[in-house]
Parts: C-alpha cells; structure tokens; sequence
C-alpha cells in the first residue's frame, strides 16, 4: 500500500506542478504584455473608497449576474460560497495543528458540502432548460459535470462510506512533506482525491483573473463618469 | 506555414494590453452573451458570440491556435456591432467592445485580412477627412442653404467668422448624407429657438475619426492628437453632438487626448438642460405613441438613457411604450462596428428584428436621436415590409416647436442633382 501510495502522492506531484505551470506562464505572459492600448487616459483617476466598496460588493454579491437571472445567480452564487467553504474546511487535512478558525468552520463546510452538489445540479438544469443551441460550451459542462461528481463523491465519503480519518490525513500530511505514507483503505477517497488531481489542470483561470476584472471594471466607469460629467 | 501562423498568432497576442489579457482569462463561460447577443440571434455560431471570440484569443495568446481559431476569431470579430451587449450582461464585466477593436488593430498589424468595404472606408476617412470622400468644402454647405430656404431664424457662422460659445457639431453623416442633412438643420435649428450663440467648424469640420477605432486602424490616436490641437487652437470650450457615433468618439475615445477644459456633449442632454431652464418650449401638441430606440453609443457606451426620453416626455401629447429591451438591453441594429460594411445582410436582419419589437409594442412610430440608427432601422422596416415609420428625435420636437420644418420638407428641398460621378452636385 505504501508503493500505491507513493504513486498516487507522485500523480499528485505532477497535476500540482502542471497546474502551477500553467498558471507561470500565464502571470508571465500578463508580465510580458507589450501591447499599446489606442489612447491612455489622462486622467489618473484614483480608486475613491466608494468605487473600491462597491467593486468589492460586485465581486462578492455576482451583482451583475443578480440584476440579469435571478435563478442563475442563485446557483452560481450558492456554488462559489459553497465552493470556498468546503476548500476552507478541507484545510484540516492539510495543516497540523488544525487552526481554531478551520475547526469554527467545520460546520459551515459541512453545509456547503450539501449545497454544493445542489448548485451544480441548479445550474446543469437551468442550462439544459436554457433551450438555446450551445448555450453551455463543452468545456462548461466538463466542468459543472466534474464538479458535481467530485462533491458527489466527497459527500458520499460523510454519510455512507466513511473513511479513517487519521488514515487520510497522514497521507495528505506525507504527501505534502514528500514523505508519501501509505495510500488509505478507502477506494471511494482514492477516486475523490484522483478526480480532483484530474480536474486541477482544468480549472479556470477566471479565478483568478475575473476578480481583478471585476475590481477594475468599476474604477474604468468611474473613470468614464468623470470625463462626462466632472470637467 | 505552421511558423507562421504562430508567429501571427503571437503578433496578436502581443497586440493586446496586460489588462486585455487578463480579461481573455477572466471569461467564465457562462453562456449570457450568448443569450443576449444580437448577431448570434441571426447566425447562430459561437465564434460570433463573446465567448467564442475569447475562446480563440484565448488560444492565440497561449500560441497554440488552429487554423479554424484564426479564422473563428476573424469571422467573429467583423461579424460584429460592438455594441456591447455583452460587456453589460457580462457577469465579470469584462470591457468587450474595447477588447475586440483592439483585436482587430492586432489582426490588421498582424496583416490578416480585413474586409474589403471596411479598408476602403478606413481609406477614404484618411485621404478625405470624411467617410463620404467629398469634399471637406461642401461639408457645411447644409447650413447655407438651409438658411436660404428659409428653415433657419439666423445664418449659422462658421468659427472662423464668430467664436461663439457652443461649437456645434454635425458629424459627416449630417453633412454630407443628404437624406439626413434635415438632422443637421433641424439642430441647429432647436438651438436657434432657444437663444444658444453657436458656430459650426464648416469645412474645418473633421470626422472624428472614431471609426478608425471602431475598425482597428493604427491611425487612431495620431489623427484624434491632430484634431484635438485643432479645437484648442480655436479655443473651443463646449462642443455639442449631434451623431451618437461623434459623441462617443469625443468624449470617450478621445480621453487621454482631448483635454478637460473642453466640454463634450449630446444634442439631447443639451436640448434638455434648455427646456429645463425654459429656454426651450415645446408647445405644440404631437399627438403619437412612440417607442424610443437606444443607440449603442449613446446608451451603454455613453450611459445616456434618461435625458433623451425626458426631452420626448416634454412634448405635450407624446406618448412612449417602452420595448421589451430598452435602456442597457437595447437590442443593436447592427449600424455600428462596421458591420454593415462587412456583414449587410446581417445588419438588415439585426434592424428588421428591431423593427418587429418595436411594433410588437403597439407603438405609431419609432424614435431615436442617432441618424446612423435612423438609417439602420429604415432599412429594416423594409426588410421586415413594416409600414412602422422611423424618426429622429429632433423631428419630434421640431413638431412641437416649429412644426413648418419638418424632416421631409427639408430634406425634399435640401436635395442636389446627381452629379457625373453618381454623387449629388455641390
């Protein structure tokens, strides 16, 4: 067991690194942009708090999604908030000690990790009820449909094929300080973990870049508002 | 072959801004501009969507494109309006409309092929300083005989003859289009009625140039410098715009350029504030239900939906039904971006479409304050064979004001003989 689990931990290696890869190159390449935008503004229009709260309550609210569809706001909103709490909860099989914080959040994760599977199915549904061609792009469904088999999974591991906790943790523990331990009895956590590791080089860099679009959208508007408005 | 494509696609890549190359990235594939999106509603291909397009930026920028993304994102980038439809229903916000004229800046110096009828009027604004090819001399030509046909209270000068305090700007299309010339007159008209000491440049008058931007012409920011050390050299300080397509480019395309001690507004917020302050009085009743069509540049691009119906809610008698998309929903009419140029049958479609909602609505008549969306909407009621009649929203008020010249009466006496060349006589 302690070979499989060498190798799933080596898997693990390779999806982190390509992962962390694929991220590099991009952050370089946003480095490295030589592009010339037609005109530069003028006007160093600095962020006003109330521009930077309000882009803050976009990022944090989907506000433009709300004003648009309700129901998929509804969905995509729960989605991100369930997603981020069950990552966040997920944090006491990485770090030993648990921080108090992390064991305070066990059962906010705990609901989440029922609303999860919840949101994706939401949000497969109001796409397939959408009825408009192509509305969800291959890659979107890959993802939704990930999403939902891996929370699926995760969930199932809670009330029907619980694990050994302490079993899976110092995997996770010898897989984070390169001293792989022995691979866990569980087959239903070894598909969990695999399914993640599979999806890792997938993810969408939108997590990272839609916020700083987001953020950045509300002061170019109030940059246009003063060139109206304010001469 | 392969190299080459790889180093187009590089060329493209490094065409775009640190802030455009996030937003590539920032797409979450969530499908809303596939639903709002006016040319997908007519050619149903993904490339012609918002997505699509950032799909295939998206592989250009990471070097890894196929041949179907290069021809995916060239197909989808022309075969649009930029009319930001999906910049306001985006859930990221990201800027589209400035990310694909940049993208087609990047084509062009990339040296992938643009369509032909968008070269030649990119062409035409360069060597003529309109995008009629006329003249520059017979550009204020409206204005003369307008006064000698009796539609105007006073001559209008030129700021050469009389600095005035407001510049007023027509636009090429006022100018020199004689079917919309009367929007031009009828302006200046308006502003004559409620007392504005105004001056037009007459054949100084440039285009904007806005269209270079629109289409990705690298001659942008070198022709806006030039016409902007030409407005300060006259010390021009407010400048009033007629064309929703001008009045974007001015105030919003030219920032950076165009300094703040030069005031860019629209004829309707204008034409507001003076019948706020009762210089302006609509007296006359116009009695007709109307439906009111947002243009793009004036509306999501300029953030201007109010004024424009309250100067139509001061007319007694008129009434507005708003359309099922109004305000930022507006549905395009497909005469922006250049797409009429590289796409007409698509544009026809986009207004016969607009035109059908706009009856939907039980409407007499539609209105708007763009000539350009004037144009696009009137093929449209031909397309869909609509009887539904299109206005500008200067004739409304004119009804109300001084209802003895109206848009046709001008228009039928304004019109020159064909010259030689096809091109009305000077």
């Amino acid at each position: 067991m302690r070979q499989m689990g060498t190798l799933l931990a080596c898997a693990a290696y390779a999806f982190y690194a390509a992962f962390i890869g694929r991220l590099f190159l991009h952050v370089l390449l946003w480095i490295r942009a030589s592009g010339q935008a037609f005109a530069s503004p003028a006007y160093a229009v600095r962020v006003r708090p109330g521009t930077a709260a309000v882009a803050v309550l976009d990022l944090l609210m989907f506000r433009r999604l709300f004003s648009q569809n309700k129901l998929l706001w509804i969905g995509s909103w729960t989605f991100h908030l369930s997603f981020l709490l069950v990552v966040l909860s997920h944090l006491r099989y990485f770090l030993n000690p648990v921080p108090a914080c992390v064991t305070r959040l066990q059962p906010f994760g705990l609901a989440a990790g029922y609303l999860l599977p919840l949101s994706l199915i939401l949000l497969l549904c109001l796409r397939a009820a959408a009825g408009k061609s192509r509305y969800v792009s291959v890659y979107n469904y890959f993802l939704l449909s990930a999403g939902l088999v891996i929370s699926l999974s995760g969930l199932s591991l809670r009330i029907f094929f619980r694990p050994d906790l302490a079993e899976i943790k110092a995997f996770i523990l010898g897989m984070l300080t390169f001293m792989p331990d022995a691979l866990p009895q569980s087959l239903v956590f070894v598909a969990h973990f695999g399914l993640v590791l599979l999806l890792l080089p997938f993810l969408p860099l939108h997590m990272i870049a839609a916020p700083l679009v987001t953020l950045d959208a509300r002061r170019r508007e109030d940059e246009l508002r003063t060139v109206m408005h304010e001469k | 072959m392969a190299a080459d494509k790889v180093s187009q696609a590089d060329k493209i890549a490094s065409g775009l801004t640190r802030r455009q190359l996030i937003e590539i990235e920032a797409c979450s594939r969530c499908g809303e501009c596939l639903a709002w999106c006016p040319v997908y509603q007519h050619d149903k291909k993904e490339e012609n969507t918002a997505r699509g397009k950032l799909g295939c930026l998206r592989k250009m920028a990471a070097e890894q494109p196929g041949a179907a993304d290069q021809a995916g994102l060239l197909d989808g980038l022309y075969a649009c309006s930029a009319c930001g439809q999906c910049h306001v229903v985006c859930p990221i916000r990201i800027n589209t409309p400035e990310l694909w004229e940049q993208a087609r800046l990047a084509l062009v110096s990339a040296g992938l092929p643009q369509p032909e009828p968008q070269r030649q009027q990119l062409a035409q604004i360069r060597q003529y300083n309109n995008s009629y090819g006329r003249r520059q001399e017979e550009r204020g030509l409206w204005a003369e005989r307008a006064w000698q046909a009796g539609f105007l209270l006073r001559p209008v000068l030129t700021w050469n003859e009389q600095p005035s305090e407001v510049l007023y700007f027509a636009g090429c299309t006022a100018s020199f289009d004689q079917t919309m010339q009367p929007v031009a007159v009828q302006s200046a008209r308006l502003l004559q009625e409620a007392g504005v000491r105004f001056s037009i440049l007459g054949a100084d008058e440039p285009c904007c140039a806005s269209k270079l931007r629109r289409m990705g012409d690298s001659a942008f920011p070198a022709e806006a410098a030039m016409r902007t050390e030409m407005l300060v050299r006259k010390k021009v300080r407010t400048i009033v715009v007629s064309c929703a397509g001008c009045f974007k480019g001015l105030h919003a395309d030219y920032r950076g350029i165009l300094p703040g001690s030069i005031e860019v507004l629209h004829l309707t917020g204008f034409l507001n504030k003076l019948i706020q302050e009762g210089r302006l009085k609509p007296k006359h009743e116009v009695p007709l239900a109307v439906t009111y069509h947002d243009p793009c540049h004036l509306g999501r691009h300029s953030g201007i939906y109010e004024e424009p119906r309250r100067v139509l809610g001061s007319i007694p008698g008129l009434r507005i039904i708003e359309m099922k998309r109004s305000g930022p929903f507006s549905a395009c009419c497909g005469m922006g971006g250049g797409l009429k140029l590289a796409r007409p049958e698509l544009q026809k479609k986009m207004s016969a479409a607009r035109i059908r909602e706009a009856e939907a609505t039980g409407a007499e008549a539609v209105v708007t304050p763009c000539q350009t969306c004037l144009m696009g909407l009137a093929a449209g009621a031909v397309a869909a064979s609509s009887s539904l009649p299109v206005f500008h929203l200067n004739e409304m008020l004119i009804r109300s004001v001084c209802p003895d010249i109206n848009f046709d009466r001008i228009a039928a006496k304004l019109k020159l003989p064909d010259g030689p060349d096809g091109k009305p006589a000077a």
